[in-house]
């Protein structure tokens, strides 16, 4: 936090040493923590492997401002990624249970090793795939867009991000057996005209994430009423 | 090469003597699974390459703490799936 004060504090020198009125002076992005109590509400999230990440710690994007600060970083709810852990594990020790000789003994020894060592690569194969997937496809929410990044198979990748001021309506829900229990579920942005709405998947805590945007949102209307930012 | 000479071998020495019908099941299946298995490994080299670089767009578009590792472990992965590679074709 004195770390931002000084941020704030070095913009109001720059823009008053280079001559400006104080009206450019007023025009200081606040830190998120002043004007959200959702942000002041949550700690620093150390954990490189977390669900939700709020104020992650050395992590940004290709396309982000020098002042945009990352507020949260969203990945699916790890209880929906249960399914392929287990295939993973079941994948592991299935042949320490099943004999692999019983089925291949009319082939030679060293065949019958290297089938083994295809399915533990196969397995292998599967387990890194649906980890990668689930570790880049996230949804980061700045002090100014929305950041949609889809990376569902190694294959397809797809970035949607929308400023805040276009975003016209935040609607989260939470559904299901498991999605109620684990607390997990969608968060659908609408954003302004013909540009496509951004959907975060079986996110954590869908209703804390709407209420930021929320927050986020109301501060974006406040910046552009005061003028502060152009 | 080598692998195909003893499957090209038992082919044409079965049409010539016409006991086609008589080669053990086992030995063709062998033959067989070899050349799966080598194409099995090279297939296996370029998904490890395109893992390489994929986490290299990722790490990219999004950086974290976790990157750098994820990428050092896609190039080991590769290393190991070359290696698989050549005893593929020189030990099966």
């Amino acid at each position: 936090m004195p770390r931002d004060k000084d941020n704030q504090e070095q913009q109001r020198r720059r823009y008053t040493t280079s001559g400006a009125s104080d009206d450019v002076v007023s025009r200081v992005r606040r830190n998120p923590d002043d004007y959200s109590a959702v942000m002041r509400s949550l700690r620093r999230s150390t954990n490189p492997l977390a669900a939700f990440c709020a104020k992650p710690y050395k992590t940004n994007f290709a396309t982000q401002d020098p002042e945009e600060k990352v507020l949260l970083i969203l990945r699916k709810h790890p209880v929906t990624q249960v399914p392929w852990i287990l295939f993973v594990i079941v994948g592991i020790i299935m042949p320490s249970f099943i004999d692999p000789g019983a089925f291949l003994d009319f082939l030679p020894i060293k065949l019958q090793i290297a089938s083994t060592i295809a399915w533990y690569m196969a397995v292998l194969i599967f387990g890194i795939e649906s980890f990668l997937s689930w570790y880049y496809n996230v949804n980061i929410i700045t002090d100014e867009r929305v950041i949609d990044i889809d990376f569902t198979s190694l294959m397809f990748r797809n970035v949607t991000s929308a400023q805040l001021g276009k975003v016209e309506d935040v609607t989260s829900t939470a559904y299901g057996f498991m999605g109620t229990v684990f607390d997990y579920g969608d968060i659908r942005i609408q954003t302004a005209g013909a540009e496509v709405d951004i959907v975060f998947d079986l996110v954590p805590k869908p209703t804390l994430v709407a209420r930021l945007l929320n927050e986020l949102l109301q501060e974006e209307e406040l910046e552009q009423l005061e003028g502060r930012i152009a | 090469m080598s692998l195909l000479t003893p499957l090209l071998q038992l082919s044409f020495s079965a049409i010539n003597d016409g006991s086609f019908s008589t080669i053990p099941v086992g030995s063709l299946m062998a033959i067989t699974f070899r050349i799966t298995y080598i194409l099995l490994s090279f297939m296996l080299n370029i998904f490890a390459f395109v893992v390489i670089r994929q986490v290299k767009v990722m790490n990219d578009t999004v950086t974290t703490v976790l990157g750098p590792i994820l990428h050092l472990i896609s190039i080991i992965f590769f290393a190991f799936t070359v290696f698989l590679s050549v005893l593929a074709v020189t030990r099966l």
